[in-house]
């Protein structure tokens, strides 16, 4: 095996490399997204994969999926970076590739739907535009085998994580570390009304 | 003698005993508690109770990517993760390192341990089910392999007596083919489980469920505090109220001001005196200081694990080619395990306003129901299923669930009913399944390790069908809906209950260890894992091995007094 597809980061550096060299081939808005999403290489504090603009996003759009109620929100229990260090750790190169390159379709579409960067447009327009992305991809016949787009992951990132956490396991859902007792079979509500969040 | 008598006279016992898991806290349970000054080696660290255990109070959210160890993190444990649960952050402390530790598969064979203080009586599944008189029976019936040399009545008393210690849960059944023993209160079925148990008794007259028998107090036993119902067994109880040797035989032999327990002490070979024909001690590796050692003592009790005891008998080549105790050539073969991962899940309609409160470590048993009364026509023995029901998490799957504010709602409504049983099925002891020693390939302390040669063969594969076929059956008649099968791959070892490397037999031409567990040739060496098993059963094995332990014990300190020994 070659170093390139050895080591990671010789991988991204090669792929960016061969993006700017095809830069006349590439489409204006793909060869910007690659640059947008792959040039900065300073990764946003806190993040190991993400940069500043990824990471701005990935919180946007996870707190969108679980916003803050009478509960704390997505971004408020970490869940960004826990997507950040899931795609990071746990991911295959390939499926990292194709998570930014995902986070990057997104990022087009969003641009040509509201007519201005996700970043920078108002929570009222990103949240139309995430929910407009989610029907899209969930509402009608879902395609269970057909490649996940950015929505799909995050959905399924956010959920994962969010139910992780102390606040999710416990304010949202319930958990008790020593029940005590074990009562077979009683009513929903008497039995906290809440699914459990550790149900071995 | 290299020696001084000094050091020879500290460094001797009246018994040794290899290993602390399961067999060998019982080991020195009993002989400390009949007098006999005993040291047991374990090759692994320290786990001393409760403050040992790193997670026992973690909760789940403290675990780093939702429990899950990343590929990179992964190298280290390629065959230990292929139990696919026994690899997270919340345990893993308890398995090897497969790159400390390698071995050599021919065929595919996996060993799963655990090297410390305790062995594998931390992390067992802690189903307790007494083999019956037919399992005694089975091989002189069948004509395979070789009759075992003990009978159900004579191994009786000693299930009550480890029973009564161990603290084991269940309710009595009145059943041949699964023997009841000396039970605490039985753990209580959900209202799905005895709606199905009902069902499937109705339609099925050869077939009943009961709930699995366990080793969790449900009540305060022997000064142990009863289960809370955590689940969370594997990660340490905090109340000791599982059955291990930290909970259990462990306090009980220190008791007794009789036991010395050395961990980090690898026992490479068993020391013997051609002259007396009999074992002298054993020699260990100190893992912490490369030295070698050797221990001095009357009796040994090997409870190393069948494949760990098997070996240390191989490697014990200076006065016997073959390794100790192999005259019969059957040392290191007729491996034996469980063979599981393959039943049958539905979901069940209705219960729909009904939950459980706490996490019960258990679940629900159906006992053998194959050649028991009618034999059938595809393969011998039979085997048991164990299994459960419990309700889904949120109802939604990942596409219908909203995103927003409603999620949070949407996430408490509570999904179906749903329920698996999963086939543990007999194993047949093959002679050619064996395992042998290698010095290409050493550990991380330049030891010789195992090679695994065994597999398979017609009958298993052929049950395995069957274990599907009547799990849907089964499942379907219950009024279970979505019916389906699966089956993850038959594999040797993975469920954890390897067995029948030294079997036991009336003839040392065709066995290693007799009635009592005493090596044939050298009548001072017991072994008393799952090494012993002259045929599986389809039970969870660790009671058997508690109660020959026991046995075994007695019978050899018996032996001493009467200068036998």
């Amino acid at each position: 095996m070659s170093d390139i597809t050895k080591n990671p980061i010789n991988r991204r550096e090669a792929l960016k490399r061969t993006a700017l060299l095809l830069g006349g081939v590439v489409s204006a808005p793909t060869a910007l997204g690659f640059l947008n999403g792959c040039s900065a290489n300073a990764k946003a504090e806190g993040f190991q994969l993400l940069n500043e603009e990824q990471a701005k996003l990935v919180t946007t759009v996870s707190d969108i999926i679980i916003p803050t109620t009478d509960t704390p929100g997505a971004a408020e229990v970490g869940v960004p970076t826990y997507i950040d260090d899931m795609v990071m750790n746990m991911w295959g190169e390939e499926d990292q590739e194709q998570f930014l390159a995902n986070l990057n379709d997104f990022t087009q579409r969003a641009k040509r739907e509201i007519g201005t960067a996700f970043n920078d447009a108002s929570l009222e327009q990103q949240t139309e535009f995430v929910n407009a992305e989610h029907d899209r991809v969930f509402s009608g016949d879902v395609d269970w085998d057909a490649p996940r787009p950015f929505i799909w992951q995050m959905k399924e990132l956010t959920i994962s994580g969010y139910f992780s956490t102390e606040v999710g396991m416990t304010q949202v859902l319930q958990y008790i570390q020593v029940p005590g007792r074990f009562d077979a079979c009683l009513p929903f509500e008497e039995a906290g009304g809440r699914v459990w969040a550790f149900n071995m | 003698m290299r020696l001084n008598l000094k050091s020879k006279q500290e460094n001797t016992y009246d018994a040794i005993v290899v290993g602390s898991g399961i067999s060998g806290g019982w080991a020195a349970k009993e002989l400390t508690e009949k007098g006999l000054n005993t040291l047991m080696l374990e090759r692994g660290r320290q786990v001393k109770h409760i403050v040992d255990y790193p997670t026992a109070t973690s909760d789940p959210w403290e675990f780093p990517r939702n429990n899950r160890l990343t590929p990179e993190e992964l190298k280290d444990y390629e065959k230990q993760n292929r139990t696919g649960y026994a690899i997270r952050h919340s345990i893993k402390h308890w398995w090897v390192k497969d790159t400390e530790h390698p071995y050599t598969e021919i065929q595919r064979f996996d060993w799963m341990r655990g090297y410390h203080v305790g062995g594998r009586s931390l992390m067992w599944g802690r189903q307790s089910y007494r083999l019956s008189p037919m399992d005694f029976e089975a091989n002189a019936k069948d004509g395979i392999a070789v009759p075992w040399p003990v009978s159900y009545n004579e191994i009786a008393p000693w299930y009550d007596k480890v029973e009564r210690f161990a603290g084991i849960n269940g309710k009595k059944e009145g059943l041949p083919q699964l023997p009841d023993g000396e039970f605490l209160p039985p753990m209580e079925m959900n209202c799905v489980e005895k709606d199905i148990k009902k069902r499937i008794e109705a339609k099925f007259k050869d077939r009943m469920m009961t709930i699995g028998r366990s080793a969790n107090l449900t009540r305060a036993h022997n000064g142990r505090a009863s289960c809370q119902y955590r689940n969370m067994c594997i990660q340490g109880c905090p109340f000791g109220a599982y059955f291990s040797t930290q909970s259990s035989t462990l306090p009980a032999a220190m008791a007794t001001g009789n036991l010395t327990l050395r961990p980090d002490s690898i026992v490479t070979e068993i020391l013997y005196d051609p002259e007396t024909q009999k074992a002298t001690g054993v020699r260990i590796l100190d893992a912490e200081t490369m030295e070698y050692k050797e221990y001095y003592s009357k009796v040994v009790f090997l409870c190393a694990s069948a494949i760990a005891s098997a070996y240390i008998l191989l490697n014990s080549t200076e006065h016997f080619a073959d390794g100790m105790g192999n005259a019969s050539g059957e040392l290191g073969r007729n491996i034996m395990d469980h063979h599981l991962n393959a039943g049958a899940y539905g979901t069940v309609e209705g219960f729909e306003d009904m939950y459980y409160y706490g996490r019960r470590p258990n679940g629900i048993y159906i006992p053998r129901f194959r050649n028991i009364n009618e034999k059938h026509p595809d393969f011998i023995r039979g085997y048991g299923y164990q299994g459960g029901a419990s309700r889904t998490g949120w109802k939604k799957n990942i596409a219908e669930i909203s995103i927003g504010a409603k999620m949070k709602e949407e996430v408490n409504e509570p999904g179906p009913w749903q329920f698996g049983i999963m086939g543990f099925g007999e194993w047949l002891p093959y002679h050619e399944n064996k395992m042998s020693l290698t010095t290409e390939v050493t550990d991380k302390f330049g030891q010789p390790t195992v090679v695994f040669d065994a597999g398979a063969g017609e009958n298993e594969m052929k049950m395995r069908e069957d274990i599907k076929i009547a799990a849907a059956e089964m499942l379907e008649a219950a009024g279970l809906k979505n019916v389906g099968t699966y089956d993850d791959g038959i594999a040797l070892g993975k469920g954890i209950h390897e067995m029948g490397t030294a079997r036991m037999g009336a003839d040392p031409k065709t066995s290693v260890l007799n009635k009592w567990n005493q090596v044939h040739e050298v009548k001072n060496v017991f072994v008393t894992d799952g090494s012993f098993m002259t045929s599986a059963g389809c039970q969870n094995p660790s009671l058997t091995y508690m109660a020959f332990t026991a046995r075994a014990a007695d019978y050899a300190v018996k032996e001493l007094n009467k200068g036998n020994l």
